[in-house]
């Protein structure tokens, strides 16, 4: 049997799994909970701007936008490309990354650990490659939580499509692209929690140990962010032009934001293909790092 | 890899419930099914296994016997390929105990404290096993079928793991590791916790399998060992105290053992004595009897003979007579010293 079945078998097995267990209540609250909360973030938000602006036209609004930052500097093409992406989906897919590591957490801090803790997965060792039923368990966790946010994506955007913020045509391209960019991300966090749940027997401390993880992941992009608008704040105190301080905000990332992979998001949206491809690069080498590690060290685990 | 292989090309009867199916399994045929070669396992400070070498035949019913912390479920966990030897080597069939795709199918296992999936039911439990065994969706459904129906649980199909009983997440348990007709079956603490009626019914299966696998045991129940077992090993604090045939190691072929009764109460109201007089000379004189060992406080006269000049049928038979003649009331005849004492005599401290 190759190992892509063995996947293949304990990944469809984790989605029923998940599906059917507790889990599928707490997901099904979850998910109905997030759509209300990103419809309610989107709506403030989106009549917010248009109304500092006093533009209600959609097209109108995109480009005053447009203008804007053209004005501030940006490239002509990439200042139309971000005038032209829906706030509401943006807005959708940063709540998306949000509330991702936190189903991530939830749904998989016992995928392995709960296995482990009962010898459950006695009853799997002797018929998979252990590293086949660690990639299986991680591929099931990544698609039940790509299953929600999606569930999540198309329940708000029926909601902002009603309201008249977003049309179809928006739904399909940028809809399907940031949910795509948000379970990419997700897969990120997938990985962490997929190794650390498989190094514990004990699910109450491999949870623990997720949210830990996930804090010491979330603190260098919190630092980054908070030192690049510090900055641009003092400057701007001193007389620094507009456009440069935006600008700086932007560009001047530090290497160790890199280690919060939600700051993904940014070159995963960018017209430039390069950067959407760095973007895709950093998702794959956690995702490599941390679930190649899992599986080198489970194949050694005595269960 | 000392184990001799031939290949060998069999057919297997695979039942689906509306039909007869044909399966054809290639299998090798191994002359030793499972094999340990100085398997030490250390776990921090504690040496749980001291440099132990086994060697299975296939076709054995093998027991692992044993007091608490002898080692016999760290070497069974070794075998089942859930623990790695510090040092030495665990082979199954010629393969590594840990080499799941060289064994799949071909080793089932039934772990003693392993509990099944609480939320999946009965059937698609064993559907999964099955899948992951290389079975395709119809094989996998009709293996399960029949090794749950060998069991006794087929009506349990629908039911979720989680609501079942002990002795019936056992059987479920021993049905996975009987999925598809494994070669070598590991089975720990086969009827742990089970009423004596199933306990029965899953001696007669594993006695069934006799012949068809290799099957490996790790039990305390030294009758139920005994019973079942064509060898056992005998463990004590992680080293092997001994090993070999059932016969070979209670002596069966070397000494019986009468328990004597006790007079009748009439007799010893009237003045008999409680224990009679035995006719320990005439024993003596049975041809080939070696020696006789009469201990009053158990009531238990051990008569030891030379295999080679008779056997245990001859002089039981001929003991029998002198001692009933001698108006002896007897109690129960063994061949042997029974499983249970050789292993206190071997394990005591």
């Amino acid at each position: 049997m190759s190992p892509a079945s063995e996947i293949a078998l304990v990944a469809g097995r984790e989605l029923k799994k998940s599906i059917r267990s507790v889990k599928g209540i707490i997901l099904a609250i979850l998910t109905l909970l997030g759509s209300f909360l990103a419809v309610l973030i989107c709506i403030w938000i989106e009549t917010g701007v248009r109304k500092d602006v006093g533009i209600e036209n959609t097209a109108a609004f995109q480009q005053a936008y447009e203008d804007a930052a053209v004005k501030a500097g940006s490239d002509p093409a990439v200042a139309h490309y971000v005038a032209h992406m829906p706030i509401s989906l943006i807005t959708f897919l940063k709540v998306l990354i949000w509330i991702g590591p936190m189903l991530v957490a939830i749904l998989g801090f016992d995928a392995v650990s709960g296995d482990i803790q009962h010898r459950t997965v006695r009853y799997w060792t002797v018929r998979s490659r252990r590293w086949s039923y660690l990639l299986g368990k991680f591929f099931g966790l990544w698609g039940i939580v790509s299953i929600v946010t999606a569930a999540l994506m198309v329940l708000s955007s029926i909601a902002v499509l009603i309201r008249g913020f977003i049309t179809f045509g928006d739904f399909v391209t940028w809809g399907i692209r940031c949910w795509a960019i948000s379970a990419l991300i997700v897969g990120t966090w997938t990985a962490v929690a997929t190794f650390v749940s498989s190094r514990f027997k004990t699910p109450l401390l491999a949870l623990l140990t997720t949210f830990a993880a996930f804090f010491c992941m979330w603190l260098p992009g919190f630092i980054g962010w908070a030192v690049r608008w510090g900055t641009a704040i003092s400057s701007a105190k001193t007389g620094g032009r507009a456009g440069e301080t935006a600008r700086a905000v932007i560009a001047n990332i530090h290497w160790y934001e890199y280690l919060y992979p939600n700051g993904y998001d940014d070159l995963l949206l960018s017209p430039k293909p390069l950067h959407v491809a760095e973007g895709i690069g950093a998702c794959a080498v956690y995702m490599i790092v941390f679930v190649g590690l899992a599986a080198a060290l489970f194949a050694k685990k005595d269960v | 890899m000392a184990a001799e292989t031939s290949e060998s090309t069999e057919s297997a009867p695979s039942s689906a419930e509306g039909g007869a199916a044909q399966t054809t399994k290639k299998k090798k045929v191994h002359e030793s099914a499972v094999k340990l070669t100085k398997a030490t396992k250390r776990f921090g400070n504690n040496l749980a296994v001291d440099e132990l070498s086994l060697n299975v035949r296939a076709g054995w019913i093998y027991g692992l016997i044993g007091p608490n912390g002898a080692g016999k479920t760290t070497t069974f966990s070794m075998m089942a390929g859930y623990l790695e030897p510090t040092h030495g080597e665990v082979e199954v069939l010629g393969f590594s105990a840990r080499s799941v795709d060289e064994l799949r199918g071909r080793l089932g296992v039934l772990p003693q404290d392993a509990l099944l999936p609480a939320l999946d039911r009965v059937g698609e439990f064993l559907i999964h096993m099955g899948r992951l065994q290389g079975l395709s969706s119809a094989k996998a459904i009709s293996a399960a079928r029949d090794s749950l129906r060998e069991v006794g649980g087929l009506d349990w199909w629908e039911m979720r793991c989680g609501t079942l009983s002990h002795g019936m997440a056992k059987r479920v348990s021993l049905a996975q590791a009987l999925l598809d007709d494994p070669d070598v079956v590991l089975l720990d603490e086969p009827t742990a916790g089970l009423d004596p009626r199933v306990a029965y019914e899953v001696r007669q299966l594993v006695k069934k399998l006799k012949g068809k696998c290799t099957v490996v045991i790790s039990s305390h129940n030294l009758q139920e060992l005994e019973e079942v077992c064509d060898a056992a090993a005998i463990l004590d604090h992680g080293k092997l105290i001994a090993s070999g045939t059932i016969a070979e190691l209670t002596a069966a072929s070397e000494e019986i053992h009468v328990r004597v009764g006790r007079a009748p109460k009439a007799q010893v109201a009237a003045g008999a004595s409680r224990t009679p007089t035995l006719p320990l000379d005439a024993i003596r004189a049975i041809p080939g009897v070696t020696r006789y060992e009469w201990d009053e406080d158990k009531r238990d006269l051990g008569v030891f003979f030379d295999r080679k000049t008779t056997d245990a049928e001859t002089v039981i038979g001929q003991t029998l007579w002198i001692l009933l003649n001698a108006q002896v009331r007897i109690s129960g005849v063994t061949k042997g010293r029974g499983l249970e004492q050789r292993v206190m005599d071997l394990t005591d401290e």
